[in-house]
């Protein structure tokens, strides 16, 4: 009977100092907060437009777009490969499904850049690798790479190159049919509209 | 993967199902542990008997260590575990009125049933007085209202208001209660036996 209890409360404390040793582990895989704050002064998380385009027109593999507005806007106008994961949807199957693809940058975009540093820090929170942020989100996408606007003649070379390498992006992604010059007529912009038959299902 | 039901892996409509059967369970094993007995039950405020200490101490130490072991080890989500929110002034009141009652019935509201259900009388005396008991409190609830939402902290958990980690919490606690265990083996030696 001693010796019984001799082994049961030996067990009892083994299995209680046990737990020290998961707790340090478990410390270490997390996220800690001056971890995040690093990276959120760091603007590594962000990507420019141009570089974006530039990614996109050369066919890179290992872009994922991931749009983190509601599925109506997704509906309405979407950046062409984007999968949509609206922010509610993030701890759910559907987005762990996609941020968990390998080998794939997944660059998060809203309309702004609110939402989608939303997305990010949940995202991040959750452990999930290699987020990046489109900087400005579609509304700077418009401003820059669909409707470019040309430098000013007192302008550096560089900014005219990069004028001529968005005048080019837009004609790559309205369809190539719209050839802006400043002195063409504006004309009626064709977005490339991703039709979906259905919403996106998702939610707990 | 866990808690099952709050995650839906689970449907809830299982919640009675599960809560019915770990009933019987729990009602067997305290009958069978020998706690439908009145005396055994009292023996703890009297010194002759610690059992009731001791198993429910161990069950309570085996459950905190279990759960954190499937917290640590990534099989339940510890944030979904329901935490019973603290009220300090009705906490220490009822825990009074509670133990007084423990003493004079020599049931707890659990074994007072066990013992009900192998037709001992005064557990079913307890357990009418209890329902009445439970009656006249929902009655005149609008009195003790704001004395029952008294002194509340929340969902809060003693090592977090120590400001203690969890393991350094469970080995301070395994250490008492194996203290308190081992003390109580001496006080059981200076009182006098009782048969029961």
């Amino acid at each position: 009977m001693k010796r019984t209890y001799f082994i049961l409360v030996t067990i009892l404390i083994l299995l209680t100092l046990g737990l020290f040793v998961l707790e340090a582990r478990e410390h270490n895989d997390k996220i800690t907060p001056v971890e995040l704050l690093t990276d959120l002064i760091e603007n590594t998380r962000y990507v420019t437009c141009d570089e974006l385009a530039s990614r996109i027109i050369e066919g890179d593999p290992s872009v994922q777009l991931v749009d983190v507005r509601d599925p109506y806007d997704f509906m309405d106008f979407s950046l062409p490969g984007a999968e949509n994961i609206p922010i509610s949807d993030l701890c759910t199957e559907t987005g762990e499904e996609l941020l968990n693809a390998p080998g794939k940058d997944f660059i998060l975009y809203s309309n702004g850049d609110v939402d989608a540093n939303k997305a990010w820090m949940i995202s991040q929170r959750l452990g999930y690798n290699r987020l990046y942020i489109l900087k400005g989100g579609l509304n700077n996408w418009i401003k820059t790479i669909i409707k470019p606007q040309p430098p000013a003649e007192s302008q550096p070379q560089d900014a005219f190159d990069l004028y001529e390498f968005r005048r080019g992006a837009s004609q790559y992604f309205t369809g190539g049919n719209a050839p802006i010059t400043t002195d063409a007529p504006a004309q009626e912009i064709n977005f490339e509209r991703k039709k979906k038959k259905s919403a996106v299902e998702g939610g707990c | 993967m866990g808690p099952l039901i709050p995650l839906g892996i689970i449907d809830a409509s299982w919640n009675n199902v599960f809560a019915i059967l770990l009933g019987i369970a729990f009602g067997f094993i305290l009958e069978s542990s020998g706690f439908s007995s009145s005396r055994k039950l009292a023996g703890v405020f009297y010194g002759y008997d610690f059992t009731v200490l001791k198993v429910f101490m161990t069950a309570a130490l085996t459950a905190a260590i279990g759960i954190y072991y499937f917290y640590f080890l990534g099989w339940i989500d510890i944030s979904m575990i329901y935490v019973n929110p603290t009220y300090l002034g009705s906490a220490i009141v009822g825990g009074v009125i509670m133990g007084l009652g423990f003493i004079m019935g020599g049931y707890c509201p659990g074994t007072s049933y066990c013992g009900a259900a192998i037709g001992k009388i005064d557990a079913i005396v307890y357990s009418i007085a209890m329902m009445a008991g439970i009656f006249l409190f929902s009655e005149f609830y609008p009195l003790f209202e704001n004395f029952y939402n008294s002194g509340y902290l929340g969902n809060v958990t003693v090592y977090d208001t120590l400001g203690i980690s969890v393991s350094l919490f469970m080995i301070i606690l395994v250490i008492i209660s194996l203290a308190a265990f081992y003390a109580t083996s001496f006080i059981k030696k200076l009182v006098k036996k009782v048969e029961y």
